[in-house]
């Protein structure tokens, strides 16, 4: 016999979030956006462990970005331990993160934000009347996938990138056959951006925001690169704690960062394209130009735009890369020595730092992660307090359904067991 | 081939308890096992092509902790609303769009072997009750693939 049983499935452990908004006379009193950072909990997990443990434990902080924990920690600890590698290493480094970055570029336009922007409840929902966009993100994120396991052993956590290099590389030959997928995936993304510049988004900027993103000499920016903003920052790696500093809200739980002195800021594909658009290859200029928006902008909403633009980079960046891969096999040597280094990279969703000390037997005594989320979950909240009043006047549903919007441009790594924002609308003397 | 699909974070108590399940089920002919962790839409892509595929996972259903559950995809809840990450995108939302979109490549056959849990604690090890429950669980899986080829069970059928 069938038996029929309720199951409520949990949301994988990646973090909560709550919003709660104090309603008074329709005037918004407060605002508070709690959420859960499990990066946090990893950092005392990895004290104690060899420094060979790290990549595989930080790829698993998070399903959707593991190469891009797993690159960051590495290179902070080759800085730690003063271990160099070759251009070769840097360049299977810079695709497979690419790789990853081409998933979630895909994922995030298609299956997160097009269904907003179009008036669906869900991804499901819009498949029916865009059966064939749905199969262009799944096209994209296949190929990202197997461009993911060709260079990292596997898909889901990629296993080949250590300390000093590469366990495996992928032969010439292999490469090359992506590289053919990657130049016919090219359709599919110019059909994305124009797809993208057909929207029409909500109109918000917020006053005095400040952007960060890395930069770097010459590449629109991967795993390299210093921090800068439209304020003024520029500082490296070892600088960092320095200059972002992260604070503690109560009721909230979750730490957030701020640059010293000043305020907020907010990291992602929109501020790294605001602030890397001399960098963007002649292809990614033509898709920025078919979307027909105007860049720097600050608008979060915009966020989808810089996508769909970074899309098509992040595929020319990888056929570059592809077309002067050699091959050559190098073995993996270095030495164990105590230190202490930081490393900071692009994440699909912005600047993700790492930084670690180990000890002369290579055993972590200390480690710092602050992920996109983390530095954004500030500006996250920023944002809301300046947009929630606009949209006050709408029926409640309405009001939740924006305030997801606002948040689901960011992206953020934290996703509660419910499914959805937890909305609390708390409303008095109206 | 057979897929087998542990899913769950492994560093977060209970809820690794199907990653670690499927970590003791050796690959044989016709049968890839797979420690897929958190994969949200990567899914897909993990059962694609397969004849048949055993998804292991954690589930919360106010049974007992250590309580295991056998069903099919169709005794999942539906979702209406979008998550609000990508990071949000959980089994069901992977299995109803691959129905959707890409039913030519989602495997005729999906069986779902679910243990109840109690803890999610990042950093945490097991609960006892979980613990305790966990080799049934391994031995759920044994005997999923010993069924014959062909052999569809009518928990899947729905």
């Amino acid at each position: 016999m069938t038996k029929t049983i309720k199951v409520e499935y949990m949301a994988r452990v990646e973090g909560e979030a709550s919003l709660s908004l104090d309603v008074e006379g329709g005037e918004l009193k407060g605002l508070t956006l709690d959420i859960y950072e499990p990066p946090r909990f990893f950092q005392g997990f990895l004290v104690g462990r060899k420094y060979d443990e790290v990549p595989d434990i930080v790829a698993r902080i998070c399903g959707i970005c593991p190469a891009a924990h797993e690159l960051t920690a590495i290179q902070a600890l080759e800085t730690a331990m003063g271990v160099q590698v070759s251009q070769q290493v840097k360049d299977l480094r810079r695709m497979l993160a690419l790789a990853q970055d081409i998933q979630s570029h895909a994922l995030h336009i298609y299956m997160l934000a097009l269904p907003d922007f179009l008036g669906y409840e869900s991804a499901i929902a819009m498949a029916t009347d865009y059966g064939e966009a749905v199969q262009r993100a799944l096209r994209l994120k296949k190929l990202g996938n197997d461009f993911t396991e060709l260079i990292g052993g596997r898909a889901v956590h990629p296993v080949t990138a250590v300390v000093g290099g590469f366990t495996h590389i992928p032969a010439p030959a292999e490469l090359h056959a992506i590289g053919q997928r990657l130049e016919a995936a090219m359709d599919d993304a110019m059909a994305t951006a124009a797809l993208v510049g057909s929207l029409t988004l909500p109109d918000f900027v917020r006053g005095g925001i400040e952007h960060v993103a890395l930069r770097h000499p010459e590449q629109y920016p991967v795993n390299e690169g210093r921090m800068i903003s439209n304020l003024g920052l520029d500082i490296g790696p070892a600088e960092y704690r320095a200059h972002i500093r992260e604070w503690q809200f109560p009721p909230s739980h979750a730490l957030w960062s701020t640059i010293i002195g000043r305020s907020c800021f907010t990291v992602g594909p929109l501020a790294r394209l605001n602030l890397n658009l001399d960098r963007l290859s002649p292809k990614a200029r033509e898709a920025l130009e078919l979307t027909g928006h105007q860049f720097p902008d600050y608008n979060p909403f915009a966020s989808i735009v810089a996508r769909a633009v970074e899309l098509v980079q992040f595929i020319d960046d990888s056929l570059a890369l592809i077309r002067r891969y050699e091959g050559r096999p190098e073995e993996v040597v270095h030495q164990v020595r105590a230190g202490t280094g930081a490393a900071f990279s692009e994440a699909p969703r912005g600047i993700l730092y790492h930084s670690y000390t180990v000890n002369a037997q290579g055993i972590v005594e200390a480690a710092d992660i602050v992920s996109p989320t983390a530095h954004n979950a500030h500006s996250m909240e920023h944002d809301l307090r300046e947009y929630a009043p606009t949209i006050l006047h709408l029926p409640e549903p309405e009001i939740a359904l924006k305030c997801e919007m606002m948040i689901r441009n960011y992206d953020p790594c934290f996703s509660c067991s419910a499914h959805f924002l937890k909305l609390k609308l708390n409303r008095s003397g109206s | 081939m057979t897929v087998v699909v542990g899913c769950g974070n492994l560093f977060c108590a209970d809820d690794g308890a199907g990653v670690l399940a499927v970590r003791q089920v050796p690959e044989t002919e016709g049968v890839r096992v797979i420690e897929a962790g958190c994969p949200g839409l990567g899914l897909l892509d993990l059962l694609a092509g397969a004849r048949r595929a055993v998804l292991v996972d954690a589930v919360l259903s106010g049974a007992p902790p250590g309580t295991l559950h056998r069903f099919g995809p169709g005794a999942l809840p539906v979702r209406e609303s979008l998550p609000l990450s990508l990071h949000g995108v959980n089994l069901i939302d992977a299995l109803a769009l691959g129905r959707l979109v890409a039913p030519e490549t989602m495997p005729p056959e999906i069986i779902i072997l679910g243990i109840e849990i109690a803890d999610r604690t990042p950093g945490g090890g097991l609960s006892p009750a979980v613990a305790v429950a966990l080799p049934q669980l391994v031995a759920g899986i044994q005997r999923e693939l010993e069924q014959p080829r062909g052999h569809v069970s009518r928990h899947a059928l729905r």
